[in-house]
């Protein structure tokens, strides 16, 4: 179905709210996806999307629901929209009460690329260079995905958004034997150079014919890949919104505004507006216009994440980052240092270098302590170079432990996204001294 | 609500035609509807009210042994028509880059209807009450006598209704409804500038009775104080090799981890590598001792009321209690009809998707270690010097499930065979052969809990339950 009819779908929608409540947002996703996964160098299945998700946002006499429908037809549509409204009378007043803005139009953020639309019936090049990859000694698994998001907002303040994006997003990891590497891509745009990339960087890690060594546990210094910062990083993003931080599910404090929580070689921003990356949009689930926004920088921790609801409660201003209830990162950015990975190696004297992490789980969300299970390449550093591989690792600290400790970032800087990073992510490779390492000391 | 609706029957069966008119060896058609109601509050605040649903027709096919996926939103026969022509084309192109073609095993299938019967209509649940319920709770937590203050106490409460029509070329024909509820709770206390947090999952297939089970009746009002104790009076955990006995919660958390996801064929083969990563268990390790002989590790998901409950799975294969790992020694894998074929054992009913927009994979449903025959104070009393880790909040194993890890909360030191002080997040990491190898006595009360598997891609969380008696292992490694 055309735009058109989800159009005339949102009018009809808002024409039967509008005497019902005191506000209103309407939310409709269009997503058109094709996705090859690979498992044991061939295509394990190729999978298809064609869905459509439509979100109320209904406030009256400061009380707030909220209903999703994934693929209504008209039909069901009527009764939902009814049964809401029976529910909005109901239930009691909230804490969490938007404000959406007056602005009624937005600009455009040009994000389309054809040839991902292109590709999306015509999977065999990719195919074709995937298969080009595979050797007899090397198994090759991942995923590559491709497709178009379309959005459409409506609010009762007379907001009428739309925004369409394409994206190009995938890893791949390289098995060569018992040694494995892994690495990730994401882009709006159609880039075969990306895949290329991805595999060379994941085979690289597949391919170290370093000894395995089973050193001491305790503390080293970790050289993060961009996939391990990504994961580390992206969750402190997470824990950067106001809904984190009120909810017990963040060691941030509203207090830590503008105060130094690591060093000054940190900077991580939100990136609504890098149309390099999928996750861009020009507003938010509220009308709200985006910007690009340090979370932290320099060091200093510069915003909590707010939609209005959160902003209203913090006594804030919104950072255009609805998500209705809950505040969200878009892109996630940091922005590059000066030192190359090979410099990074040179001025390690005990260390780790992390290909790849997974599994990272907290043991109290309100101080930060974590650990995080490292896989593919773990490589030990001694005095500069490469000693040797470990079969098995962990991370085992706390986020205000590793944020103080940050030493360097890398300058070339990487677009990741995957299972354990969900934000599109451009980073380099990260420096943290005294990281505790534990270490099985059972073989596997 | 659409059990025996013809028209979705019709659309179904058209889908399935049309995939063998393009030569498709395969087809599979899935009409899946999810309904959610839900409210979300913090203390004594409403965060959220939540109303979702979602509905689609997801097609599966077989082209010259390359396996295609497509989902549609539309109900209409000519969309869903197209969906089936994506899918067969998009496994025709892959089809060209097989080197083993993707065979489905001969199986028996299912043809028949199966609903959940709740005792209280999972509809009688309102918001109102929902509400009610979060309410009455958090006057009841904030009111408890402890020294520790109480700045959160967030809890999700909410029901669902599953919804599914499955038809294959094989013959299978299943409809199936199971409603569910859910409550989670994050509990956190400060005391003197100390903090500390436990969150927990209660899920059950059943009516709108288990609400109030969950939320009124729950563990919450023994966490708040035993959380206070922790803060005020836990004292350092000692470290080195030594006893532990582990309390039911970290169990189940070890049987779903260590037996359940290493024993999925498709990981074993695989599949998953990128993903979820593999398996220490190989193709050949059926028969091989991984545990000690008091160990046995079942998946069954034909518990009545259980959150991973369902008799046939989405291939349309019935489902049955497996053993795992019986009496040590790894026993049987978990198989759809693809790796049922490779093993040449046949499917073992363990193919699920999460909604209509996932192809089903081979999931997990209720895993449990079999409950034996002590006491939990028969199991301390043997112990001079450990620890009882009765449970956890950190977790995590690596992508072959070997090394685990598992961080303490309500912990207690052991001595002399009796409980003692309670200790601060002692950490067990031992590997999955030494801790299953290790265990010399396991509990006879068996007990689930509730949780929500991760795996596939893109991501399908399952609803499953994991669960086991405590048990005691030998000699292991607190960090």
């Amino acid at each position: 179905m055309k735009s058109s009819y989800f159009e005339d779908m949102l009018d009809k929608i808002s024409n039967k709210l509008e005497s019902r409540v005191n506000a209103y947002a309407l939310l409709l996703t269009l997503i058109d996806e094709t996705m090859i996964k690979y498992a044991n160098s061939q295509p394990s299945v190729t999978q298809s999307w064609n869905m459509y998700e439509l979100g109320l946002y209904l406030i009256k006499d400061k009380k707030a629901f909220v209903a999703g429908l994934r693929n209504p037809n008209e039909e069901d549509l009527d009764v939902f929209i009814e049964n809401s409204l029976k529910k909005l009378e109901k239930i009691r007043e909230t804490e969490l009460l938007p404000e959406f803005p007056s602005t009624k139009t937005h600009d455009a953020l040009p994000s389309l690329d054809k040839k991902v639309i292109d590709a999306q019936s015509n999977l065999g090049k990719l195919m074709e260079l995937v298969s080009s990859r595979t050797r007899n000694e090397t198994e090759i698994a991942g995923m590559i995905s491709l497709g178009k998001r379309e959005i459409m907002l409506r609010t009762s303040t007379g907001f009428t958004g739309k925004h369409a994006n394409t994206f190009f997003n995938g890893y791949f990891r390289i098995f060569r034997g018992e040694r494995s590497g892994q690495w990730a891509f994401s882009s709006t745009f159609y880039d075969e150079g990306l895949v290329e990339k991805t595999l060379d960087n994941a085979e690289f890690y597949a391919s170290l014919k370093l000894p395995y060594l089973k050193p001491e546990e305790g503390e080293y210094t970790a050289i993060l890949s961009p996939m391990v910062a990504g994961n580390l990083f992206s969750l402190l993003a997470y824990m950067s919104s106001a809904f984190a931080i009120q909810n017990g599910l963040s060691f941030l404090k509203p207090s830590d505004l503008e105060k130094e929580i690591t060093t000054n070689e940190l900077s991580l921003y939100d990136d609504p507006r890098n149309i390099e990356l999928p996750f861009n949009t020009p507003f938010d689930a509220e009308g709200v216009s985006t910007y690009n926004k340090p979370i932290i920088e320099k060091g200093v921790l510069k915003n909590i994440l707010h939609n209005t609801a959160t902003a209203r409660l913090f006594g804030a201003r919104s950072t255009g980052n609805a998500g209705w209830i809950e505040p969200t990162p878009w892109n996630l950015e940091i922005k590059e240092g000066d030192a190359s990975l090979e410099e990074m190696i040179k001025d390690t004297k005990k260390g780790v270098l992390l290909n790849n992490n997974w599994y990272t789980r907290f043991q109290n969300y309100t101080t930060g302590e974590f650990s995080t299970v490292a896989r593919d390449a773990i490589i030990l550093i001694e005095n500069g170079e490469f000693k040797g591989l470990l079969r098995k690792a962990r991370i085992s600290s706390s986020y205000p432990q590793l944020l103080r400790n940050i030493r360097t970032i890398g300058k070339e800087r990487y677009k990741i996204k995957w299972w354990e990073v969900e934000n599109p992510f451009i980073l380099p490779y990260v420096v943290i001294d005294n990281v505790r390492v534990t270490i099985p000391d059972f073989p596997s | 609500m659409f059990l025996g609706n013809e028209d979705i029957l019709d659309i179904l069966y058209s889908a399935e035609e049309k995939a063998l008119s393009l030569g498709a060896s395969y087809a599979e058609a899935r009409f899946h509807l999810l309904e959610r109601q839900g409210v979300i509050a913090r203390n004594d605040a409403i965060i959220g009210t939540t109303l979702a649903s979602s509905r689609g027709i997801a097609i599966r096919v077989v082209f010259k042994g390359a396996l295609g996926f497509s989902s549609t939103y539309s109900l209409s026969k000519e969309d869903v028509l197209k969906a089936v022509e994506r899918a067969v084309s998009q496994a025709r192109e892959a089809s060209v880059h097989m080197k083993n073609q993707i065979i489905f095993s001969n199986e028996k299938l299912g043809r028949a209807k199966v609903s959940v019967i709740e005792k209280k209509k999972i509809d009688d649940l309102s918001t109102e009450e929902m509400i009610n319920l979060l309410m009455d709770s958090w006057d009841k937590i904030k009111s408890a006598d402890i020294h520790s203050k109480i700045p959160v106490y967030m809890q999700n409460l909410s029901w669902s209704k599953e919804y599914k029509v499955i038809v294959n070329s094989d013959g299978g024909f299943v409809e199936s409804y199971v409603p569910r509820v859910f409550y989670f709770f994050n509990l956190v206390e400060y005391n003197d500038g100390n903090s500390i947090n436990k969150w927990y999952e209660y899920a059950a297939s059943g009516g709108s009775e288990l609400a109030e089970e969950f939320v009124a009746k729950g563990r919450q009002y023994e966490d708040v104080y035993v959380l206070d104790k922790i803060l005020r009076k836990a004292k350092p955990s000692p470290k080195g090799r030594m006893d532990v006995v582990l309390g039911d919660e970290i169990v189940g958390l070890l049987a779903h981890e260590s037996s359940g996801h290493p024993s999925e064929a498709d990981r074993i083969l695989g599949r998953e590598a990128a993903q979820a990563g593999k398996s220490f268990i190989k193709p050949t390790s059926i028969g091989t001792r991984i545990g000690s002989e008091i160990v046995s590790v079942v998946d069954d998901p034909t518990i009545p009321g259980s959150n991973g409950f369902f008799l046939y799975d989405d291939e349309a294969v019935p489902a049955r209690k497996k053993y795992l790992y019986k009496n040590g020694v790894i026993n049987e894998y978990l198989h759809n009809r693809y790796t049922g074929y490779l093993f040449g054992k046949g499917s073992n009913g363990s193919a699920r998707a999460m909604d209509a927009f996932s192809e089903p994979i081979i999931r997990m449903s209720n895993t449990y270690i079999e409950p034996r025959d002590h006491s939990l104070d028969e199991l301390i009393k043997d112990i001079d010097y450990g620890i009882y880790m009765k449970s956890y909040m950190e977790w995590n194993i690596d992508d072959e499930r070997w090394g685990n890890r598992y961080v303490g909360l309500e912990a207690y030191l052991i001595e002399n065979g009796e409980i003692k002080d309670l200790v601060k997040n002692p950490v067990l990491e031992a590997t999955t052969g030494e801790i299953y190898s290790s265990i010399d006595a396991v509990g006879k009360n068996l007990v689930f809990h509730a949780g929500t598997c991760g795996k596939g891609e893109p991501s399908q969380g399952v609803p499953v339950w994991f669960g086991g008696p405590p048990i005691r292992i030998r000699k292991v490694r607190i960090l």
